[in-house]
């Protein structure tokens, strides 16, 4: 609890760090909406940190002693600026808010409480153990940046695993962990500020509700997913867009650039958000597309990105790597286009025509679906019934079409629908508030079909942070923790215990996080050595990695025939068992870990 | 009712879409905006069954 109170403030001094470099680096774009104003240069300061540390990782400065000075020196510029604020915002007195304003104050306010509960807790997140959170630590442990050719999501522009790196260098990884957290609550923020100055307090409070009181955000927030990255980049994109459309503000292009061009420095799929951005941007701004808007919108936009897709480029050839052009082992890009499209229903016209349906009543195989809030469904849909010849709502719904569609055609996980949530939750607010006030059935359906869900959504979300709260609260040890929360955390104790750092371990686990040993690894997918490789290529890969031991599972048969091939001792048959849900304490069956010390001679 | 720009919240919010809808049930405009709000409730009341049922199906697999 006491790391936990220390975290807390760091986050925040985070933030102002955030709001200074922000405020320093773009003293010249201004927008006329000051809350519009802090958010951007939040978002700005975050997207030049993510880019200082990606430029001091290849230069080799990777560490506390560079990072920290610039970290309080820019957390001071953004206390003093917000200190002498010159249009402080000024909220409204919280009684003169009706009750269920209040109530939905209280709801967020609880949920915030339940996010940093969560995110409090020992990473245990499976991708984060991978790589979100595995590579920042692996670079803050070699103090520069270096290529992971084991795992094929490392190639993906990482920007907000920069910004995690930065929390390490801070402290440790439960403080990498906070960023993701904070950029979700910036989001908050955001789609409560853009619904307030289209619709007044009430949107705002039902908007921010809708977008972040839903189980699925507690996940998303807490997990070291870079998602919410993507949601506050496309969120500001789109509000700094609309003030472009709206009041002709020039620096609302290139500030709808800028962020455009951050999203598609997260993730590929920020490439899809930026495009689709640019697709809504012409439809809005048609009446002025000229070559000086179209630069002021794409220039920033390339030059945020564009460092991601170059370094691709020098390492392997391919700035999309390897989603586009290929670039992977035959067997690992067959694996990883199995992957990308096993989730969803189908991909025929009428299974996108039934994606509503099933977001609402058969979520499950979008991979956690089934904790989406329904209210983005239900209710945005209403928007676009009441405001149909509104053209910024028809051009708003243009966007989230195009970006479901492409969402469909690649990979239908309901996580990377979260870029959508900012803009679908301001859509929602105001069908809910439209439809409740025309009838008394559509006040009925609205308020008690938001209730039940956030009541729903709340109750499902306390269960899911609640498995945090012994070992935060300390009654629980992290070891206790990790080896119930994390899949074969008994084999990387062992290896902790009995490997040291002369040794090399290649492994198919993925608790990479928590490893201590040097290690790599086969390949998420077999990218480094494929399951089908035969014995040179197996001897061909020990030796070029300097693998010393090898650590699989007795389930794995590839990976065990391989072994075959190789002049090897097993030394420890160590149990372990993988774990199904982290909530429901699922576990899979017993298994073995086989750990294998591999001879000298040949 | 519209979506109001820039800071006229006066124009907006529930009080406008309340004075909207009650616009909406005068004249000429009434048949234009009944079928959006029975298309509303209509997509209402069948996402919020369908949530329902996942919901039920969702504590079923708890139990």
């Amino acid at each position: 609890l006491a790391d936990c109170l220390a975290h807390v403030p760091l986050a925040g001094a985070t933030l102002l760090s955030w709001f200074g470099l922000g405020s320093i680096v773009s003293a010249r774009l201004r927008v006329d909406d000051p809350l519009l104003d802090i958010l951007n240069r939040l978002g700005i300061g975050a997207i030049t940190f993510a880019l200082l540390t990606f430029t001091a990782g290849w230069a080799r400065l990777l560490y506390p002693a560079a990072y920290i000075p610039v970290f309080a020196a820019t957390a001071l510029v953004g206390a003093t600026v917000a200190a002498r604020g010159r249009r402080p915002l000024r909220p409204s007195r919280l009684g003169c808010w009706r009750w269920w304003e209040l109530c939905l104050l209280g709801l967020l306010v609880a949920y915030v409480a339940l996010d940093v509960l969560a995110v409090c807790a020992p990473i245990s997140s499976p991708d984060a153990l991978l790589y979100h959170a595995a590579n920042p630590a692996l670079f803050e442990q070699a103090h520069r940046i270096f290529e992971v050719p084991w795992n094929s999501s490392s190639y993906e522009p990482f920007s907000v695993e920069m910004l995690v790196l930065d929390g390490f260098l801070l402290w440790d990884s439960v403080q990498g962990a906070f960023a993701p957290l904070l950029l979700a609550l910036v989001t908050l923020v955001a789609v409560m500020g853009f619904a307030d100055r289209v619709a007044g307090r009430s949107a705002a409070l039902l908007a921010g509700a809708i977008f972040f009181a839903q189980p699925f955000m507690v996940w998303e927030a807490t997990s070291v997913f870079i998602e919410s990255g993507l949601a506050l980049a496309a969120g500001l994109s789109a509000w700094n867009l609309y003030r472009f459309a709206r009041f002709h503000e020039p620096s609302g292009l290139v500030l709808a650039g800028i962020f455009a061009g951050g999203a598609a420095g997260m993730k590929y799929l920020g490439l899809i958000i930026a495009l689709t951005v640019a697709a809504v941007a012409v439809v809005l701004a048609s009446r002025r597309l000229t070559y000086r808007n179209a630069l002021a919108f794409a220039v920033p936009a390339l030059a945020v990105a564009l460092p991601w897709y170059v370094k691709n480029a020098l390492l392997t050839g391919n700035p999309f790597y390897p989603h586009v052009f290929g670039g992977l082992n035959a067997s690992a890009a067959g694996e990883l286009r199995h992957a990308m499209r096993s989730f969803g229903h189908g991909h025929s016209p009428l299974d996108f025509l039934l994606v509503p349906a099933r977001l609402l009543g058969d979520a499950k195989a979008f991979d956690a679906g089934e904790f989406l809030s329904p209210l983005f469904v239900v209710f945005a849909p209403v928007a676009l019934l009441y405001y149909r010849r509104d053209k910024r709502v028809l051009a708003l719904w243009g966007g989230v079409l195009l970006y479901v569609a492409a969402w469909f055609v690649t990979t239908q996980q309901a996580r990377f629908l979260v870029p959508l949530m900012p803009v679908l939750a301001v859509l929602a607010a105001l069908g809910a508030l439209a439809l409740a006030s025309q009838g008394r059935l559509g006040r009925v359906l609205a308020v008690a079909g938001t209730a039940a869900a956030l009541a729903v959504g709340l109750a499902a979300s306390a269960v899911y942070a609640a498995q945090f709260a012994p070992v935060v609260f300390g009654t629980e040890s992290q070891d206790e923790f990790l080896r119930e929360k994390v899949s074969n955390y008994e084999g990387v104790e062992w290896l902790n215990r009995n490997l040291g750092p002369q040794d090399r371990v290649a492994t198919d686990v993925w608790a990479l996080l928590y490893l201590q040993v040097p290690y790599t690894t086969f390949g998420t997918m077999g990218d480094l050595l494929p399951f089908n490789a035969g014995p040179q290529s197996t001897r061909s890969f020990v030796a070029r990695q300097g693998v010393t031991h090898i650590a699989i599972l007795d389930g794995d048969g590839d990976r065990r025939r391989q072994v075959g091939y190789l002049h090897v001792r097993l030394i420890a048959k160590v149990p372990v068992r993988s774990v199904q849900s982290r909530t429901r304490a699922d576990f899979g069956p017993r298994h073995d870990m086989l750990v294998y010390a591999i001879s000298q001679k040949r | 009712m519209r979506i109001s720009g820039g800071f006229a919240r006066e124009t907006s919010g529930p009080r406008a879409a309340a004075a909207a809808g009650r616009a909406a049930d005068e004249g000429p405009r009434r048949r234009r905006i009944r079928p959006a709000y029975a298309l509303a409730v209509m997509w209402v009341v069948i996402g919020l069954g369908l949530y329902t049922f996942e919901m039920l199906n969702l504590v079923g697999v708890f139990g």
